[in-house]
């Protein structure tokens, strides 16, 4: 299998949050979203595969190469945004900020740069400090893609972006993806990024991976559905999440199959709704879960 | 290597103008105030501390202000020369909680940039100020101090002076940018206290049970031997700095940045 990242038993700990342990593989070629509510350790995860945290435990292999041994080769093919690492920084210009990052890529594409600068209308002299909080993630946006990388880390990248520039920026990204060398690890709360963007969710509660599915599998296989009637012994079937009575509805994570038996014994299917993404995430992620 | 530490140092030192013109200026006031008690003080210990001296009389001993005050200077002061100590985190309680310097950090750290690069430019920063306010402060001295001082001290003695002093505060100063960048904003707080009350301790253990000064001690010693003390302050100070950057890189490639 060719990994992008491959995450081994990995742990971090600080102050009373504890991240792991968890182990992830993400293919070359693949886009993951990560997904949990605030707090759940998404940035704690793309933080530490980055190496601005450092794990207590595990190992982490970015591009076939271990981060700790090869650094600084990994990091230039990354681009990561997230964070607000640039606050830091606040008082340059976008230019000087281009500056301070281009200089370490030997691959940064300063026409690209350019390019992506007017797509969405960021002003180059504007001092990042005077900048909105829309324009200062499009502005980590732009120079995390500046230099062509192979894998992008990216946390929360639209977050207070406008809409037109969300838009653009999920363009550039299936743009980006479009070769098949590509990678992308991204956290997001949005579903509308997942929909359009993500090959595989991958689902942290309280610094855990929950569950990892591929995107497309797991809208088919949940659903609510309106019975005729309910067998008493569909009552404790692990594939039966939520049952309400009048009119009589089950909601089920094993669509096809229950389906199938529902079919069988002759009980009316009245209606079928699939559930959107964050109906499922409730799911799977409220505490008294099936799984 | 050095390329790259340098290029980050520059674009540092760029980045801090405002609080390199203001340490710089507030370092050659505290040369300008501290002139007049370093003179006193040396005229004090060659001519006879009871006619000259600022003092305090007890029963049982006396306390010389002037020489109180150049020891504090030149031990508590010097190694601050190695930060900007009137700037940003230094005058602002809010590096307790934002640790400015980690988060600047964080920034190079997210790019391709090794540890050894980011150790070295630290130091390079710190050597350029160090450097800077050094000069600033003993070139102070030496044009405001009256010519009178060099009838007891000749010119390659006070040089011995400042050479000796310069070794010393590079010892300390060293550990600057390893506590800036390498802990966080509460040490940088808890660390000056810390040093602020052993100064205190040194000054109290020294001046009132030796009964002596540090920096009268040195005079004597460097007018007896001008070269080898300074020898090994100056050794000692590289050595700190060489030590300091080891510890520094093993730091920042273990520390979290956020």
């Amino acid at each position: 299998m060719n990994l992008a990242v491959e995450i081994q038993s990995l742990v971090k700990t600080y102050n009373n949050f504890k991240l792991g342990p968890l182990d992830l593989k993400v293919e070359k070629g693949m886009v993951i979203g990560l997904l949990g509510s605030n707090g759940s350790g998404k940035s704690t995860l793309l933080q530490t595969i980055m190496k601005l945290r450092n794990p207590d435990n595990g190992s982490v292999q970015v591009l076939g190469m271990d981060i700790n041994e090869y650094e600084v080769e990994v990091k230039e093919r990354i681009g990561f945004a997230g964070a607000g690492l640039y606050e830091a920084f606040k008082q340059l210009t976008v230019d000087g900020l281009a500056e301070l990052v281009g200089h370490w890529y030997t691959n940064w594409d300063q026409d690209y740069y350019h390019l992506l600068i007017n797509r969405y209308n960021i002003n180059r002299k504007e001092k990042f400090a005077h900048c909105s909080m829309g324009t200062k993630k499009k502005v980590e946006f732009v120079l995390a893609m500046a230099h062509h990388p192979e894998l992008l880390i990216l946390d929360e990248p639209t977050a207070n972006v406008d809409l037109i520039s969300q838009q653009r920026m999920r363009e550039d990204l299936s743009q980006f993806m479009e070769d098949g060398q590509h990678t992308i690890v991204m956290a997001t709360h949005l579903q509308e990024e997942v929909k359009q963007l993500c090959d595989y969710i991958c689902l942290l509660d309280d610094g855990e991976i929950k569950d990892m599915f591929e995107k497309d599998e797991i809208q088919n296989r949940w659903a609510r559905l309106w019975l005729s009637d309910l067998p008493d012994h569909f009552k404790d079937d692990i594939r039966v999440w939520q049952i309400e009575e009048s009119p009589t509805q089950i909601v089920t994570n094993k669509f096809s199959e229950l389906e199938k038996e529902l079919q069988q014994q002759q009980i009316e299917i009245n209606q079928v709704k699939r559930l959107e993404l964050h109906e499922i995430l409730e799911y799977i992620l409220q505490p008294s879960s099936n799984s | 290597m050095w390329k790259d530490s340098w290029w980050i140092a520059k674009k540092e030192l760029k980045m801090q103008i405002p609080g390199i013109i203001l340490t710089l200026l507030s370092t050659i006031f505290i040369g300008i105030i501290i002139t007049p008690t370093f003179y006193l003080n040396i005229i004090n210990l060659f001519e006879g501390a009871d006619i000259y001296g600022s003092r305090l009389v007890f029963e049982d001993h006396t306390v010389y202000i002037d020489s109180i005050l150049v020891d504090a200077i030149f031990l508590g002061f010097t190694p601050c020369l190695s930060a900007l100590f009137m700037w940003g985190p230094y005058i602002s309680l809010r590096a307790i909680k934002e640790d400015p310097f980690g988060k600047r950090l964080a920034v190079y750290r997210s790019l391709p940039v090794s540890t050894k690069v980011l150790s070295l430019s630290r130091v390079l920063f710190m050597l350029f100020i160090f450097v800077l306010f050094s000069a600033a402060f003993y070139l102070t001295i030496t044009i405001s101090v009256p010519n009178s001082l060099f009838i007891h001290l000749e010119y390659h003695q006070f040089l011995s002076f400042i050479l000796f002093w310069i070794g010393y505060a590079l010892v300390i100063g060293s550990l600057n940018p390893y506590i800036e960048s390498g802990t966080n904003g509460k040490v940088l707080y808890i660390y000056s206290f810390i040093l602020m009350v052993s100064l205190i301790l040194v000054l109290f253990v020294v001046h009132q049970v030796w009964n002596t000064s540090i920096v009268n001690a040195t005079i004597l010693l460097l007018t007896r031997a001008p070269v080898i003390p300074v020898i090994v302050s100056l050794a000692c100070g590289i050595l700190g700095v060489m030590i300091m950057a080891k510890l520094l890189n093993k730091r920042l490639s273990e520390r979290d940045y956020l």
